[in-house]
């Protein structure tokens, strides 16, 4: 490493809090609270849980318009935008105190709890989905910082997680400040800033099927200030079906779990979630297309469990023969988990973390991930939003990966793991980011 | 042979200046002759930018047609988007991107591009704010570019934030780009230990994944801290930029190993 690069990296490591806000001795909240820092931008992600109240800032009790006549001058656009929301056509207008306090000195951002005071309702449906688990809105938050590779990872680096996570921190995910328009929220393309990207391409399945097609040519025509309920839409948009008469919880019907894990469709629980599918799809639909649907769609996930499966288990013969490397003890352990350092195992598939493990690992493994995390969950996004051909696509790559990784396999058993004799220590253990992954959680 | 053909270019040499001068003018001079004088400053920003060159003229962003609406022309996405496919993949999928997408039609795009006066930004609202007609000058470029801190990184900082500050608190904006200057370095780090890797080693198919590191997933992790995408600041950008360097040293590392990864 040059000095100038070690200069520049000092720089931008070692004063972490310079801008204020967070203290320097923040810590880390979840399972793996004790062995990580947060970063400073976790503030406005979690602000319920991070935010610190600006100490420099202007002293003085404000009451709203005191509060607009400054802001219009520092920060117009969200004047602008307040005062073209509903909070400032109400009468009494709902004015800056209502959410940020009126002491300057203790401002504070607005959490589901703040606007669920006024919304009762909408926070009474976000609790209530927390009792479905994971994939979920409401328990976006725990699940990202218990992930292990957040944990593990220097902290800028996973800041972005935070950001789509935050939906289950703050409001304004969807309908989005200072406006808090639902009719933005109606519209797909509120969901995709976080509902697209190689695993959860949800933008391309739903704007590739015959739904999406309809929304795309005729949607900017359409009063989008109406509610998402029967008749008022001539195709559906995410939150229609996913988001039904606008209730705010999101997963009383998530049957396949993202198509993420293995799951049986048809346990009771599920069938009664598949009846809240059928209902949706009878706005619309004669009754016996959503079962027929429902046919297709469990056949697909079968098929793509059997090609994952086969590889699951050719991965895990190949561990069994220590033929996967860098192995375990050959590359860098996750801080906080001590059972890895005493028995060290590569973990293949859902069940054992792979899901953590897309870093530092063979290339074998990390094919193995993006055939489950990207290949899959595209066949799985394409078919459950009626976007057969891009099921098919994704199924095609997961042949490929398939071929590929057997083949691969079969040159490492004829060759019984010999390698190209390079020293695999610093390799592994020792690089610049790899050291410095070490060093900062 | 007939004449005709000669007739009407003889005709349309002579008429198509005195129309074209009145309603749509043909030449980058025939905008300059009056601008260079009325808008000195824009213009001389203009000559000292990247978008000053061969076949780039007013007319690329403002069109030919001078009707009072060019200057809100060139503030529409559209106007960008022809050169900067790439950076508009990252720009459509923020949330500043998603309003232009939904309310753009209704955004008065006729009023300057300051004091947050449209709801979201276009593209020109940052790069080109409060009328700069220099990309250059303002937000561009995010952070220093594989060099140490230089003198005027904090003149830097101070006029990136601009655009942004019309709308977001100056905390929050600075939050944003200290820790986006950050995963970009840590990007850099994981290219720099691949590099490393690599070492003096003649070997082109390694040497080719490097620059892929660079031109892809490196690019998008700056592109998604500086539109806002966290789709191009993770899966687009870390998780792809490991893959490529646990690729690039499973390479070196295993004699048996397939042809390096897709």
């Amino acid at each position: 490493m040059r000095p100038a690069h070690l200069l520049l990296v000092a720089a931008l490591f070692w004063t972490p809090t310079a801008w204020g806000g967070l203290p320097e001795n923040a810590s880390g909240v979840g399972e793996h609270a004790a062995h990580w820092q947060p970063d400073p931008l976790h503030e406005y992600w979690d602000p319920g849980t991070y935010h610190r109240p600006e100490s420099e800032a202007v002293e003085g009790v404000f009451q709203g318009e005191a509060c607009l006549e400054c802001h219009a001058g520092v920060t117009p656009g969200l004047v602008k935008d307040w005062r073209a929301s509903r909070h400032a056509q109400v009468e009494p207008p709902v004015l800056c105190p209502a959410c940020h306090g009126d002491d300057h000195q203790k401002l504070t951002f607005p959490t589901p709890q703040t606007c669920g005071t006024c919304h009762p309702q909408r926070l009474a449906q976000v609790e209530e989905e927390k009792q479905y688990g994971f994939p979920s809105h409401a328990l976006a938050m725990e699940r990202v910082v218990d992930a292990k590779h957040f944990a593990d990872k220097p902290k800028a680096e996973v800041a972005s997680c935070l950001q789509c996570h935050s939906v289950a921190t703050k409001c304004d995910s969807c309908h989005t400040r200072h406006r808090f328009d639902p009719a933005e929220a109606r519209r797909p393309e509120a969901c995709l800033t976080c509902h697209s990207g190689p695993p959860h391409p949800d933008d391309e399945a739903y704007f590739a099927s015959a739904h999406g097609r309809k929304y795309q040519k005729e949607g900017a025509l359409w009063d989008w200030s109406k509610p998402l309920r029967k008749g008022n839409y001539a195709t559906p948009t995410c939150a229609y079906c996913h988001m039904k008469d606008g209730n705010h919880q999101v997963a009383d019907k998530a049957v396949w779990k993202f198509g993420i894990r293995e799951i049986n469709p048809t346990t009771a629980e599920n069938e009664i979630k598949r009846k809240r599918w059928r209902e949706t799809c009878a706005d619309c639909h004669p009754p016996e297309v959503a079962p027929e649907f429902f046919r297709a769609l469990d056949q697909e996930r079968a098929t793509a469990w059997g090609k994952l499966n086969t590889v699951e288990r050719l991965l895990k013969s190949l561990r069994g023969d220590g033929l996967l490397r860098p192995s375990a003890r050959e590359r860098p352990p996750y801080p906080m988990d001590w059972m890895a350092r005493l028995f060290p195992r590569e973990r293949i598939g859902f069940f054992e973390g792979q899901a953590s493990a897309f870093y530092n690992v063979g290339a074998l493994e990390r094919d193995y991930f993006e055939m489950w995390y990207f290949d899959n969950l595209g066949a799985y996004k394409g078919m459950a939003h009626g976007a057969g051909e891009m099921s098919q696509r994704f199924h095609q790559r997961m042949d490929a990966a398939a071929q590929s990784l057997g083949a691969a396999a079969e040159r490492l058993r004829s060759k019984g793991g010999e390698t190209s004799g390079i020293d695999w220590k610093p390799l592994w253990l020792e690089g610049e980011y790899t050291r410095f992954n070490r060093d900062h959680n | 042979m007939s004449l005709f053909p000669m007739v009407w270019i003889a005709l349309g040499i002579l008429v198509s200046p005195a129309v074209g001068f009145a309603a749509e003018p043909r030449l980058e001079s025939d905008c300059l002759s009056c601008h260079r004088e009325r808008d000195a400053a824009l213009v001389a920003a203009w000559e000292k930018s990247r978008h000053h060159g061969p076949g780039l003229d007013c007319r690329a962003c403002h069109g030919g047609k001078h009707d009072g609406t060019m200057a809100a022309r060139a503030r529409r996405n559209d106007a960008c988007i022809g050169c900067h496919p790439r950076e508009n993949q990252s720009y459509a999928l923020s949330k500043h991107g998603v309003i232009v997408t939904l309310e753009g039609e209704r955004m008065d795009l006729s009023l300057p591009l300051r004091e947050g006066n449209q709801r979201a930004p276009t593209c020109a609202y940052c790069h080109l704010h409060d009328g700069e007609h220099d990309p250059g000058a303002g937000i561009f470029p995010l952070a220093p570019l594989g060099r140490p801190p230089a003198p005027d990184d904090d003149a830097r900082a101070e006029s990136r934030a601009a655009p942004c500050r019309d709308c977001h608190s100056p905390r929050f904006v600075g939050t944003w780009f200290a820790t986006g200057d950050r995963m970009v370095e840590i990007g850099r780090m994981k290219v720099r230990e691949a590099t490393a890797a690599v070492g003096d080693r003649e070997a082109p198919e390694l040497r080719a994944m490097l620059q892929r590191m660079g031109d892809g997933p490196l690019r998008n992790v700056r592109l998604g801290v500086g539109h806002q995408s966290p789709d191009h600041q993770w899966w687009h950008g870390h998780p792809a930029l490991d893959g490529d360097l646990l690729r690039l040293k499973s390479r070196l590392s295993d004699a048996s190993s397939r042809p390096a990864g897709p």
